[in-house]
């Protein structure tokens, strides 16, 4: 339960990020910290029902659940690429714009 | 307070009570995790597809093709992120004339400023602590299927150990690996991830794990006895290279290391 209140403050912490930080590689690992805690939340559940690592030969029989640990696997992929295309196109913005604030982006930019 | 510090400030309350009654009820209740799932593969895994790590058994044995997809976005978003680097190289920096810009175009700021960033104990601890941290994710790229690891994993190690080399090898650097040594450099390493890309997408053809099946027996009727797994070790380590190959272009090329 503890753990589960702390992922949803990581969460939390994410969605704050994103929306209350103006700089443009904050809003990045923002998304990157919501990421992690989504991760966090499958393998914790996963692991409700044993505590040893998914491995055969091993000494005992309960295993932690290996799909979503699996599933993970792809979703820290995915992150990785979105974190990577976040931050080339950050990088190509300020190479324009000469700033990383959204809000000066708008104004340089003609869109407000 | 002006009217839109007051605006903004409510809408961040209301933000945040909406997405804590989005996310709190996926968080709250206490329904035990199904255990069928773990029992099935603990029962079935090894003998049907040879790897003891069930991890690896599901990623590479029960949803390759899913894997072969994932590669796939891995490619995409590294060819958008490596085009994008390279476009805005070219591009002057804003208010900036292109012959100043194309100085150094990666950092605007004091010459001071960017000598700091790159210090002594990065250059000298870098290009040595590379060769270890390779032999390392190697082991985690091989032995991915009976032991925690795998081909993503083994890759990305594999990745920071190129990163290393890098960061060693830049003006100053007197890492191990020489700096005319071009294994690493970004055209070698997109052209690795290539290949690896290329033996990812053979060995998912259903012909060529038929093909292996076929080997397996041939090779076990001269006596020799090739296990089941090393179709898996093979899967393991081409997506340890493309994956390797991969991050370490994409972080070399974000350190502005292509000037070979």
């Amino acid at each position: 339960m503890i753990a589960r209140a702390l992922v949803l403050c990581m969460f939390l912490i994410g969605i704050a990020g994103l929306v209350a930080k103006r700089n443009l590689v904050k809003k990045t690992f923002a998304l990157a910290i919501m990421n992690s805690a989504v991760v966090l939340l499958f393998v914790l559940e996963g692991s409700s029902i044993g505590d040893e690592a998914p491995l055969l030969g091993g000494p005992g029989a309960s295993f932690v659940d290996p799909v979503p640990q699996a599933l993970m696997l792809t979703a820290i992929v995915v992150g990785v690429c979105v974190s990577a295309l976040a931050l080339a196109l950050a990088y190509r913005l300020y190479k324009a714009y000469g700033t990383l604030d959204v809000d000066e982006l708008k104004r340089l930019s003609g869109h407000e | 307070m002006r009217r839109a510090d007051i605006a903004g400030t409510l809408a961040g309350i209301v933000v945040a009570i909406l997405s804590c009654a989005v996310v709190a009820p996926v968080l709250l209740p206490d329904v035990p995790w199904p255990e069928a799932a773990r029992d099935l593969l603990a029962a079935r895994g090894l003998g049907e597809t040879g790897a003891s790590n069930l991890v690896s058994a599901i990623y590479l044995g029960y949803r390759a093709f899913d894997t072969l997809g994932e590669t796939i976005v891995l490619l995409a978003a590294l060819a958008g992120a490596v085009s994008l680097i390279g476009a805005a190289r070219d591009t002057p920096l804003h208010g900036e004339e292109a012959g100043v810009a194309a100085d150094r175009g990666d950092y605007r700021g004091p010459a001071d400023k960017r000598r700091r960033l790159h210090t002594e104990i990065m250059d000298s601890i870098a290009g040595k602590l590379a060769p270890i941290v390779l032999l390392f994710g190697a082991y985690v790229m091989l032995y991915g299927h009976s032991s925690p690891g795998g081909g993503f994993q083994g890759g990305v190690v594999i990745a920071s150990g190129v990163i290393f080399i890098a960061i060693g090898r830049r003006s100053g650097g007197i890492g191990r690996i020489g700096p005319r040594l071009t294994v690493f450099g970004p055209r070698a390493l997109s052209r690795m991830e290539a290949s690896a890309f290329a033996a990812i997408v053979l060995l998912s053809f259903p012909v060529s794990i038929s093909a292996f099946e076929g080997l397996r027996a041939g090779a076990s009727a001269v006596g020799v006895s090739v296990p089941a797994v090393s179709y898996i070790v093979a899967l393991n380590v081409s997506i340890g290279l493309k994956v390797g190959s991969g991050v370490a272009l994409m972080c070399v090329m974000m350190l502005g290391g292509e000037s070979e």
